[in-house]
């Protein structure tokens, strides 16, 4: 295992962030490091790499040691260990992967459709596999909000570019 | 103030007002019941449909949601050993081995009892309380305001992880999420990239939701998700066992009370909360107890005093956030989202501007304790229904319903993908043990603190020691000072306490 653990890359990671907007984003996004419109990101961003770097040194001076196995806790996620941590890792990326391309969706084929292939494809990633299930559910759960949001409530939801286009 | 209180009493008690809270505390239990989604959750994910409703109306709603999510909670501690929320996990100690004994309706009547008793000792202390804490706070100036702001961010850095460092850490990048969008006093863009969604900054409900659902969502999963199938419920036959008799409840009234003023200290201080008061609640029972073996094994006085201390966390939390506008806990800063959305800014000018509409509040308040007493007993059957769907099915649904929700506000496409992007933030930074909860309230806060830092310095000519020159702002500023270094020490003691001897140190990963 890393010889400084994960806390002191996440260090480094939000150190190098943090001179990333301190000397490029706030120059080209706001203005002069000066002005007044800058002074909150200038002093938050100093404040965030003065931590960034308390936090490395607080990791440097830790002593190495071997990450619990088992259950352990939530801080020690990057120690899946294949097996059913593969299959948990692939299962957030898709579901991150499936999350992303709803939002896609949803600016397109407007809210039926896409809530119909997320949650088919999200009841699949969680291993759902009986078919009533797999395609009942999702219609059930997108007739009620269809009815719940736009009929009572009276909230309009996503109808698609590709329907108002053609339409 | 008579007027001010027959006002408010006519526009609380309307039937749609009554109907909200009605509905709050039954949707709030069935949710808060629900391992895994928790109240803030249920809160984050209702927010959004309020945006078309009256303030009164969605704010009443929010608030039964949380008070019936805190006893919501309780309902899955004490009948799987599970609880539907963290705070519950104070009433699972003694709620679970109740129910092994056959005695699940007795625990979960105490909780019911305890639940009511806290919250009303709270709400009566915030209706005490607010107005001359208000009327304090309108002597604040933007130095005052500034500094107190500063010191609630530090004081709030600790909520939601373990190692303080990281609570900072967290709440600095609240603090610089919250810059981008115009600058708030030359309306100058900040980090658009010329994104016109950006010019009026990121949305705080679709963050919300992502910080709050999303990603807990997506921990869940990383930690298994489990087939959720809750085991049959032992009733014993004895009448008795399935109600709390008088002389019980005179034995544990003491501690509910003494509980519940714990729970409303707990409240009012910003970045404490209800987990800390339930744990205290529970610890204070126990030590006073004459028979402390007897805790962990189905003690009554067990399940009251924690229930007692988390519910009268709710009244109590409100008043830093009425008064001050400073949300001291997840549930108020989610809470406070749902009062700028209908255009309220919480904070002294709040009972100034709108007194009746805040009394109002207060008088649905008390009555949300009230209907306390009868909305969840009835739903007890269906909170055990749905406590054993299978989060598989479940976890779909509530994604997808954050995808709604984020639309909603504002009806942008936007909103869902920053939604999802800080959805996978939430959960990196719940994996690294950072805490989304600092980074929230620090993203409400920022924004208010800026504007008065910037007009002190304006009135005072770009003087910085304006910030220490009154009394009041001096003192925040000292405060906040201090506890920084006392997080700071802490943070060094315990690395070298590890360094010294790794076994004795927390959880690897963590301070």
């Amino acid at each position: 295992m890393h010889r400084f653990g994960k806390d002191f890359w996440l260090g480094a990671g939000l150190l190098a962030l943090s001179l990333f907007v301190l000397l490029y984003l706030i120059p080209a996004e706001v203005g002069p490091l000066g002005s007044a419109a800058a002074l909150l990101p200038v002093v938050a961003s100093a404040v965030l790499a003065s931590l960034a770097v308390l936090l490395m040194l607080s990791r440097t001076a830790a002593p190495e040691r071997t990450e619990p196995t088992g259950a352990g806790g939530r801080e020690n996620g990057d120690c899946d260990e294949g097996g059913a941590g593969g299959a948990r890792l692939r299962s957030r990326l898709a579901i991150v992967v499936v999350m992303v391309a709803y939002a896609w969706l949803l600016d397109w084929t407007g809210f039926l459709l896409a809530s119909l292939v997320a949650l088919v494809a999200l009841l699949v990633i969680l291993g759902v596999r009986r078919p009533t299930l797999v395609f009942g559910l999702p219609v059930a759960v997108v007739a009620a909000i269809y009815v719940g949001f736009e009929i009572l409530l009276k909230a309009p939801l996503p109808e698609g570019l590709l329907l108002t286009d053609f339409l | 103030m008579v007027e001010v209180l027959t006002d408010a009493l006519t526009i609380a008690l309307t039937l749609d007002n009554v109907l909200a809270v009605v509905i709050g505390l039954g949707v709030g239990t069935l949710l808060g019941a629900i391992p895994g989604l928790n109240g803030t959750m249920a809160i984050a994910l209702i927010v959004p449909l309020t945006y078309l409703w009256s303030p009164l109306f969605s704010i009443a709603l929010l608030m039964g949601c949380w008070k019936g999510s805190v006893y919501g909670g309780s309902i899955s501690g004490i009948l799987l050993n599970t609880p539907g929320t963290p705070e519950a996990a104070a009433t699972a100690i003694d709620g679970y081995p109740l129910t092994r004994q056959g005695k699940a309706g007795k625990a979960l009547k105490m909780a019911l009892i305890a639940s009511v008793i806290g919250a009303v000792i709270s709400d009566f202390l915030l209706f005490g309380a607010a107005p001359p804490i208000s009327q304090f706070a309108l002597g604040f100036g933007p130095a005052e305001l500034a500094m107190l702001i500063v010191f609630s961010l530090i004081l709030v850095a600790g909520t939601g992880s373990r190692s303080h460092l990281k609570g900072l850490i967290s709440t600095v990048l609240g603090v610089l999420i919250a810059t981008v969008g115009l600058d708030p006093m030359t309306a100058q863009r900040r980090f658009t990239f010329d994104i016109l969604d950006l010019d009026s900054g990121i949305d705080l409900l679709a963050m919300l939701i992502g910080l709050l659902v999303m990603s807990e969502v997506l921990v869940q999963i990383a930690d298994g998700v489990p087939s959720a199938r809750g085991g049959p419920v032992a009733q014993s036959k004895n009448r008795n066992d399935r109600r709390v008799t008088w002389p019980e409840f005179k034995r544990c009234l003491g501690v509910i009370l003494r509980s519940s003023m714990i729970g409303s200290f707990c409240g009012a201080l910003p970045g404490v909360g209800s987990i800390t008061a339930a744990f205290m609640g529970y610890d204070h029972a126990r030590v006073t107890s004459k028979d402390q073996t007897a805790f962990g094994r189905g003690e009554l006085k067990g399940v009251a005093a924690p229930e007692a201390a988390n519910n009268a966390v709710c009244g109590a939390a409100l008043i830093p956030m009425v008064t001050l506008g400073i949300p001291g806990s997840l549930s108020v800063a989610v809470i406070m989202g749902a009062f700028m959305v209908h255009g309220l800014a919480p904070g002294p000018m709040l009972m100034v501007e709108n007194p009746s509409f805040v009394y109002a509040l207060f008088v649905l308040l008390l009555l949300s304790d009230l209907f306390l007493f009868v909305v969840p007993l009835p739903l007890l059957a269906v909170a055990q229904w749905i406590i054993d769907i299978p989060r598989r099915y479940l976890f779909p649904v509530i994604l997808v319903l954050c995808g709604v929700g984020a639309y909603s506000t504002q009806q942008s496409i936007f909103d869902v993908k920053v939604m999802v992007m800080f959805g996978v933030l939430g959960y990196f930074m719940k994996r690294f043990g950072m805490s989304p909860a600092a980074l929230l309230i620090a993203f409400i806060l920022a924004p208010m603190a800026e504007v008065y830092i910037r007009q002190a310095l304006v009135i005072s000519d770009g003087e910085v020691g304006v910030f220490v020159a009154s009394p009041l702002a001096g003192g925040f500023a000292a405060a906040a000072a201090a506890l920084l270094l006392w997080s700071l020490y802490k943070t060094a003691r315990r690395r070298v306490v590890s360094a010294r001897d790794p076994a004795a140190s927390d959880i690897s990963g963590d301070e």
